[in-house]
């Protein structure tokens, strides 16, 4: 099957710029997975290319992430009734939300560049524990700009280079998540021990 | 429970650092070597448009449909994925190579 998701998003980033880009990171923060941070990259190369300009870019491409971002943090908060009656009595849950409402600030902005497959859970999560909504866009649109300007900017530093580019950060991101799961692994253990 | 999440946790942790890893640590070693090439010409994809090639390599971008037997009209949005459907018979290494002999036979000093 000759079909490339990927490959339609560029031909249309070359052909109508930046709105293509918004048009896929709104999608992907609504939780349908798509490469984007692919084409954050491929929008840093295609800048320092004459492509397509600085300013529009990052302004559409932050507004459409962050609006993506809290569709699927509504999508978890019209979920909150179903979570609540599943889990209400689990002693953990509510730990658990407890820990997300002091804590998950930092999960949020984490998960926009550093750990990006575990984005779309954080905003399920934050909604559907109540996580207040300001606090969550303030969080996102920091994590969501750190991301544009990081990869955008690594992008634009290798230039045509950036397919090479981009093979090491899905690699390097597979990596952090591996080492995430290592340290849930030793989160989990001690908690075990403890116990005992 | 907490000791099976704990067992199940660590596993999948040590399949993706490794794998991650050693891979990641490969495409490091590539980059270290390609710095010097930023400002080469981009590599030829199927995602690529006429006037984008034209765009990215200085050249006329009529030029290029002509050197590659596509006719300009109409084309200017379209991928050499698409236009090797329509003009290649769907051979996209033909039209991949048609363009790439297009690119290095460009003399600006002839037309």
């Amino acid at each position: 099957m000759d079909f490339n998701v990927s490959d339609y998003f560029l031909t249309g980033m070359v052909n109508y710029g930046a709105g293509i880009l918004a048009l896929a990171l709104l999608i992907g923060g609504m939780g349908i997975p798509l490469p984007g941070t692919l084409m954050v990259i491929v929008a840093g190369a295609f800048i320092r290319q004459g492509i397509i300009d600085l300013a529009p870019t990052l302004a559409l491409g932050l507004m459409a992430v962050v609006i993506g971002d809290s569709i699927s943090y509504a999508m978890g908060h019209y979920a909150k009734g179903w979570v609540e009656r599943k889990f209400g009595d689990n002693e953990n849950f509510h730990s658990a939300r407890a820990t997300f409402k002091k804590r998950g600030g930092i999960a949020i902005y984490l998960t926009r560049f550093l750990i990006t497959p575990l984005a779309i859970p954080t905003n399920l999560i934050a909604g559907s524990t109540g996580y207040p909504y300001r606090r969550f866009l303030a969080y996102d649109l920091a994590g969501e700009a750190t991301w544009l300007l990081l990869f955008g900017g690594l992008g634009y530093a290798f230039g045509s280079q950036w397919e090479v580019i981009y093979q090491l950060i899905s690699e390097s991101s597979g990596l952090i998540l591996g080492v995430v799961a290592l340290l849930g692994a030793l989160y989990f253990w001690q908690r075990q021990n403890s116990v005992i | 429970m907490k000791k099976a999440l704990a067992i199940i946790l660590l596993g999948i942790g040590l399949i993706l650092t490794v794998y991650y890893g050693g891979r990641a640590v490969k495409t490091y070693l590539i980059i270290r070597t390609i710095e010097a090439n930023i400002e080469e010409p981009v590599k030829l994809k199927r995602w690529m448009t006429i006037p984008y090639l034209s765009k990215t390599h200085n050249i006329p971008k009529d030029y290029l449909y002509q050197a590659i037997n596509v006719p300009a009209k109409d084309n200017d949005k379209r991928s050499l994925r698409y236009l090797r459907k329509n003009y290649y018979d769907g051979d996209l290494e033909a039209i991949l190579l048609a363009v790439q002999r297009a690119i290095a036979d460009y003399d600006p000093g002839k037309l």
